[in-house]
């Protein structure tokens, strides 16, 4: 149940058939996951706020929107600017928001937020959160409602960290089934949506971590096991054949890899590969690409997830 | 996918609702920002009304934590390392208002005359304090009391200041028709981004101690030196010309109010002249100045209250 209040708010755990999760109330953020042992995502620092927003929910946009502005029915609107260093609108609205439990159970906990129409964004949104453990790792299940009065857009996302047990990042191999990235410009907007092909944003064969420096958005994605809706849509392998997956529903068409070498870790800083699932790619509010649009009532939902195989186990 | 389409049932833009009441008195609050949407006493309606499915216009009502006012550029140093808050005032540059206006306060307690919200602030961009936060609205026999409360859940000292941004007035009477007063005896000069650049004593137009017409003043500025340095004291008060009047008091945490009286407040008949009187316990960029900072220990607690009083005719 919920505990002291650390700066990832009230704490929630779950934990079945050695299969744990723990989670805050503040971004609905993962603070780790392990299956049998084997750390799935990279925790975060007891008693720290998430370091390079590692394991928050993004909402109700993922990635930026380009100098916090966009434009609904012909009227400008400005967001927040909440990325100091590029002026950009960052990460959504919902960061650094305590959302409320409204469900938890051994294996389950659902979060709820409301976001409020504020600077730039004109819409009441109900939103929720679901960690769900399975018997392989975690299905993730964002909601939304629409309590506006008139059509909202909405676009979802989360940005775990993911470890392979205790494997050393560099030594991880990505493998992305993306036929396509976003170019960016200096600001890290999107300028265009070539073809990977030829270029060194190919990751449709496993690519090792440590000869990668990306933070890009991939899309065209082409899962692998497509079953029930959901499939396969980056995933990374230890030396020892240890795998670490994510798999997105297919309304989830576009993820973000970042690689980092400044994670703060016990130590100092340590190397840390984000994959990010998204249901729109970065300034989605300007390029309409894969956003949602919710009539007044309506509701939306989509999941993802991770699924961990240790190297004996296969895949 | 879409997984319902249900009628349109649009929600109160303001949050959560929540109506206090005494034989005389009554207040409605949303939970968006704790926002004071209504206070009235015997009828007499002493704030602006906001109605439910409106974000507060021009700020009416809302709390302002854990700073009022602006920092300027949106940074600020602690132990000499720059802290960058997000830009909620593009069009100047400024961080406004603090952290919380967009937030929904949760209920605490609640009784037939007194609600208490509380929102927690987690460290963010420019912010590396973990505060717990309340505000409580209790109705009295001719006003309301609101008393701010916070507590340091860091591990480290944290710095703390707090407002609120009431827009008073005396029942039906027209703004322009009412006398200002206010207690100040110094007021701030401001850039053209609505930064301070200097305290001065206050002089002609800007010495409201002895009161003003309220009809033609432009005011945005920040006094001090108020009437509460000591005690617990009313602060400035309108009053209209058959002598009703509302006042604003304030503990001396509260040292500074900013007056704000804007042409064109949206009233449900139509912009017009409104009066906003906010109390504040710092200044205008005080993470910069440091003036009148609080410095909450780990664990530490703080609280202090303002609150606005009718008098009927002749009794202020």
């Amino acid at each position: 149940m919920s505990g002291a209040m650390l700066p990832t708010g009230r704490s929630i755990v779950l934990d079945r058939d050695d299969v744990r999760a723990e989670l805050g109330t503040v971004a609905a953020v993962l603070r780790s996951l392990t299956v049998r042992g084997a750390e799935v995502t990279q925790p975060i620092t007891a008693g720290a706020a998430p370091a390079l927003c590692n394991g928050v929910i993004l909402s109700p946009w993922p990635n930026r929107v380009r100098a916090g502005r966009w434009t609904l029915d012909g009227v400008a609107q400005q967001l927040d600017i909440t990325e100091a260093a590029r002026g950009g609108a960052l990460h959504g609205l919902l960061q650094f928001a305590d959302y409320d439990i409204a469900e938890q159970t051994d294996a389950a906990a659902t979060l709820t937020a409301t976001i409020y129409p504020q600077h730039g964004w004109p819409f009441l949104l109900e939103t929720s959160v679901r960690y769900e453990l399975t018997p392989d790792g975690l299905t993730v299940t964002h909601g939304a409602r629409n309590l506006s009065s008139a059509r909202a857009p909405y676009a979802t996302g989360s940005h775990p960290y993911l470890r392979v047990g205790d494997a050393a990042i560099a030594e991880l191999e990505l493998t992305v089934p993306a036929a396509s990235y976003f170019a960016v410009d200096e600001r890290l907007d999107p300028i265009g949506e070539p073809a990977v092909d030829g270029t060194p944003f190919d990751l449709r064969a496993p690519r090792r971590v440590g000869d990668l420096d990306l933070d890009t958005a991939f899309g065209s994605l082409r899962p692998a096991d497509v079953a029930d809706g959901r499939g396969d849509v980056a995933w990374l392998t230890a030396p020892d054949g240890s795998r670490t997956t994510v798999w997105q529903s297919t309304e989830w068409g576009y993820v973000q890899v970042f690689t980092t070498h400044v994670m703060p870790g016990a130590d100092g800083p340590i190397d840390a590969i984000a994959v990010e699932p998204m249901t729109a790619p970065p300034n989605a509010l300007n390029s309409g690409q894969g956003l949602l649009w919710l009539e007044p009532g309506a509701s939306w939902e989509g999941s993802w997830g991770l699924r961990y195989a240790g190297g004996d186990e296969g895949e | 996918m879409v997984v319902a389409s249900a009628p349109a049932v649009p929600a109160p833009l303001s949050g959560r609702q929540f109506v206090i009441e005494n034989a005389a008195a009554r207040a409605e609050i949303g939970s968006l920002a704790a926002v004071l949407r209504s206070l009235s006493v015997d009828g007499v309606q002493l704030t602006e009304p906001v109605g439910t499915d409106v974000v507060a216009p021009m700020g009416c009502g809302m709390v302002l934590a854990p700073w009022p006012n602006r920092v300027r550029d949106a940074v600020w140093r602690l132990d000499g390392e720059p802290q960058l808050l997000d830009i909620t005032e593009p069009k100047l540059g400024n961080a406004s208002h603090g952290l919380l206006r967009n937030t929904g306060y949760r209920l605490l307690t609640q009784t037939p005359s007194a609600v208490s919200l509380g929102a927690l602030i987690a460290p963010q961009h420019g912010w590396p304090f973990l505060l717990d936060t309340s505000v409580s609205y209790e109705l009295q026999p001719d006003g309301l009391t609101v008393t701010h409360a916070v507590t340091n859940l860091s591990e480290r000292d944290a710095l703390w200041a707090v407002g609120a941004h009431p827009y008073l007035r005396v029942g039906e009477v027209p703004s322009e028709e009412l006398t200002v007063t206010l207690t100040g005896a110094s007021r701030l000069e401001l850039d053209d981004r609505l930064n301070p650049v200097a305290v001065h004593p206050v002089e002609g137009a800007y010495d409201l101690r002895a009161g003003v017409p309220a009809r033609g003043l432009n005011l945005n500025t920040g006094y001090g030196s108020l009437a509460n340095r000591a005690v617990r004291a009313d602060v400035a008060w309108l009053s209209a010309p058959d002598g009703r009047s509302t006042t604003l008091w304030a503990d001396p945490d509260f040292g500074w109010i900013q007056a704000y009286s804007p042409p064109d407040f949206p009233r449900a008949d139509g912009p017009g002249f409104a009066i906003a009187l906010e109390p504040m316990t710092a200044p205008p960029n005080a993470l910069n100045s440091g003036t009148d900072l609080v410095t909450l220990p780990p664990g530490g607690s703080w609280r202090a209250s303002w609150g606005i009083r009718y008098s009927p005719e002749g009794e202020r």
